[in-house]
């Protein structure tokens, strides 16, 4: 089976290097990205199989990002992380907050691609 | 024998040896036909030496100086006058100081209005009771002595006793106190100041003393003594004061008893007398004169550490609104450093690892551990209770380190910042944590009033540049709800807000802030959206 394809978006490079090394160490191959936008540009390029979503990017309103991707069409399994402490919200995404465990995250993302 | 033992006897013959001279200096300041001091010295010794010393320790003082008096008195006087003398001198000195320990309290320091009425007013009363049982008083009553009548015995005794207790106890108190303390805490400029008030008190002391009775012709001219009294009394405190008003003292009795000053021209009798009221009368407003000082200047300096409290207690708060931003900004270096440390074990563990990738994610965690500690320093610089250190600052690396503070805040308020901080702007003269706390305030209050501009149009422009040859000035502009209109200047009254928390001191505490920089804070509406703030500061090229 090919190596599922893991986008990385965080404003913060220190973040997406490391969450896309992690990543890579688990046998996955990303890519890292630094907005939303740059997201939906590279959707064009190669769809990825799972997004790990920083909640707070420059380019999208606050909490809104699933809702930001899905007015352009856009329908993603995705990861959200969080630095913030009021990030509780009733999304249908996994929600995990900074800083996240391998173990945590690395189960979430195969819990997506296995389709659960 | 202890050190303390030691030092308590050689303090016990210091006082032996003071008060044995101030016996012999009382006996033989007399002015011919007298045989009552012009100021019997030895109780303003005595007094001070009770004031210094603990009641427990009083025998021992009263003691040494008992057998001092006798030993000092027995040429002139017989043992039983001294002995009278002695009980005299004991009831008086010891009422007094258990009067000023109840009614001013210890230590003496002199420094309350109310510590210096207590002391003049019982040096008063007190000497004037006594006065009635002396040797002199009672014999010249019972007809046994004829120098005096007995009224004028007592008044030369009170008046004797007056001048001892105004004017030699303050000054043994007080530098018994302080020791050279004060001396050695002086700035160079205060000693300096000291230095021309002594040698102004000096002069004016010699020409009014010391320069041949036709002073006597210009009454008025004793008021000369004033100005540098009043000088010593305002710039240096109690202690001050009444060194200067016994050293006045002293020039204008050498003055006197040489013949030479304002005096000279009266009858002896006449001549002490006007030399003792000239004392007395000189030393309770001058001493009270420096107490009110003295009480103005604690309350001004108390004031001063509450404003620094109440600064400090605003930049706490200031941390806690920041403080959900800055725990995100700690997330981040803490994520990074937690999923490259987990990475870098995956490899290994998976036998996967080469040693370039290992050294850059070691050098990557080790870079975000620095990013996480500047943070953490950053905010307990800002947030430390310390002292206000005034030095030459720049002033945009003072905006950047606000800038930093509320990085993660202005992140998060989808705020962009656009900062013209040229290097080239002179330095100002300031405490840089108290402008970091203006900046910071200002940048604050400008996200904050963002909240309801859409998010493209959150724009926050810091700049710096010099205002004029003097002035370095400080915009702070946002696209904001402006101040509210027709109250644009009370945004800076100390409880007025208009925001739903706060309470409303940020800008007061930033104007009071900058006015006590020397320079001007102000904040008007912008033509179309938001509100400019300007910090005018001296720069100090």
């Amino acid at each position: 089976m090919e190596s599922p394809y893991i986008a990385i978006v965080d404003d913060d490079r220190s973040v997406r290097v490391a969450m896309g090394r992690l990543c890579r160490a688990y046998g996955m191959s990303t890519r890292e990205l630094a907005s939303a936008h740059a997201l939906v540009d590279s959707l064009a390029e190669r769809r990825p199989d799972c997004v790990i979503l920083d909640l707070q990017l420059p380019d999208c309103e606050g909490l809104d990002v699933d809702e930001w991707l899905r007015q352009r069409g856009i329908e993603l399994p995705l990861i959200i992380i969080t630095g913030r402490d009021d990030a509780k919200r009733s999304s249908e995404h996994v929600v995990l907050p900074k800083p996240v465990d391998d173990t945590t995250l690395i189960a979430a993302i195969r819990n997506l691609l296995d389709g659960g | 024998m202890s050190k303390n033992r030691v030092s308590r006897i050689a303090w016990l013959a210091a006082l032996a040896l003071g008060y044995y001279i101030a016996v012999r200096l009382g006996l033989s300041f007399r002015f011919q036909n007298s045989i009552i001091g012009v100021v019997w010295i030895a109780n303003g010794v005595l007094l001070a030496a009770l004031l210094l010393t603990p009641i427990a320790r009083w025998p021992w003082v009263l003691a040494i100086t008992a057998v001092t008096h006798v030993a000092a008195m027995l040429p002139d006087a017989p043992l039983w006058r001294a002995l009278w003398q002695i009980g005299i001198n004991t009831t008086l000195t010891t009422t007094m100081a258990l009067v000023l320990r109840r009614f001013a309290g210890l230590p003496l320091t002199l420094s309350t209005r109310r510590q210096v009425l207590v002391h003049t007013t019982a040096a008063f009363v007190l000497a004037a009771l006594v006065a009635w049982g002396t040797p002199v008083v009672v014999r010249s009553a019972l007809g046994l002595e004829s120098t005096y009548t007995p009224v004028v015995a007592w008044l030369r005794v009170a008046l004797s006793n007056w001048a001892a207790l105004l004017l030699i106890t303050p000054v043994i108190v007080l530098w018994g106190q302080h020791g050279l303390a004060p001396l050695e805490r002086m700035t160079s400029r205060a000693m300096l100041e000291g230095v021309a008030i002594v040698i102004c008190l000096l002069s004016v002391g010699f020409v009014l003393f010391g320069t041949g009775s036709e002073i006597a012709r210009f009454p008025a001219l004793l008021m000369l003594i004033f100005p540098p009294l009043l000088w010593a009394a305002v710039r240096l405190g109690p202690l001050g004061a009444s060194t200067a008003l016994l050293g006045i003292a002293a020039v204008s009795a050498w003055g006197t008893a040489g013949q030479l000053g304002p005096f000279v021209g009266f009858s002896d009798a006449t001549k002490v007398l006007s030399l003792q009221l000239f004392w007395i009368t000189m030393s309770t407003p001058i001493l009270l004169l420096a107490a009110v000082i003295r009480e103005r200047e604690l309350a001004e300096s108390s004031l001063v550490t509450l404003r620094q409290h109440l600064m400090h207690a605003t930049r706490v708060a200031t941390a806690g609104e920041l403080s959900g931003a800055l725990a995100h900004e700690l997330r981040q270096p803490l994520t990074a450093i937690l999923s490259n440390a987990q990475a870098a074990r995956t490899l290994l563990d998976r036998g996967s690892a080469d040693a370039g990738e290992l050294r850059s994610i070691l050098d990557d965690i080790a870079q975000q551990d620095r990013y996480a500690a500047d943070v953490i320093t950053r905010l307990r610089s800002f947030v430390q209770e310390r002292e206000p250190h005034f030095e030459r600052i720049a002033l945009d690396a003072v905006v950047r380190d606000a800038l930093a503070l509320t990085k993660a805040l202005i992140d998060r308020s989808g705020v962009s910042v656009e900062a013209d901080l040229p290097a080239d702007v002179p330095q100002v003269w300031g405490d840089s944590v108290q402008l970091v706390q203006v900046v910071l305030n200002l940048m604050l209050n400008a996200c904050e009033s963002m909240n309801h501009t859409p998010v493209g149009e959150r724009r926050l422009r810091v700049q710096i540049a010099r205002n004029d040859t003097h002035f370095v000035e400080l915009v702070i502009e946002d696209r904001g709800d402006g101040l509210p209109l027709g109250a644009q200047d009370r945004v800076f009254e100390p409880f007025f807000t208009t925001k739903e928390t706060g309470l409303g001191l940020g800008l007061a505490i930033g104007r009071s802030i900058v006015t006590a920089h020397g320079g001007r804070l102000s904040g008007e509406n912008n033509e179309g959206r938001g509100a400019t703030f300007r910090v005018l500061l001296r720069a100090t090229a």
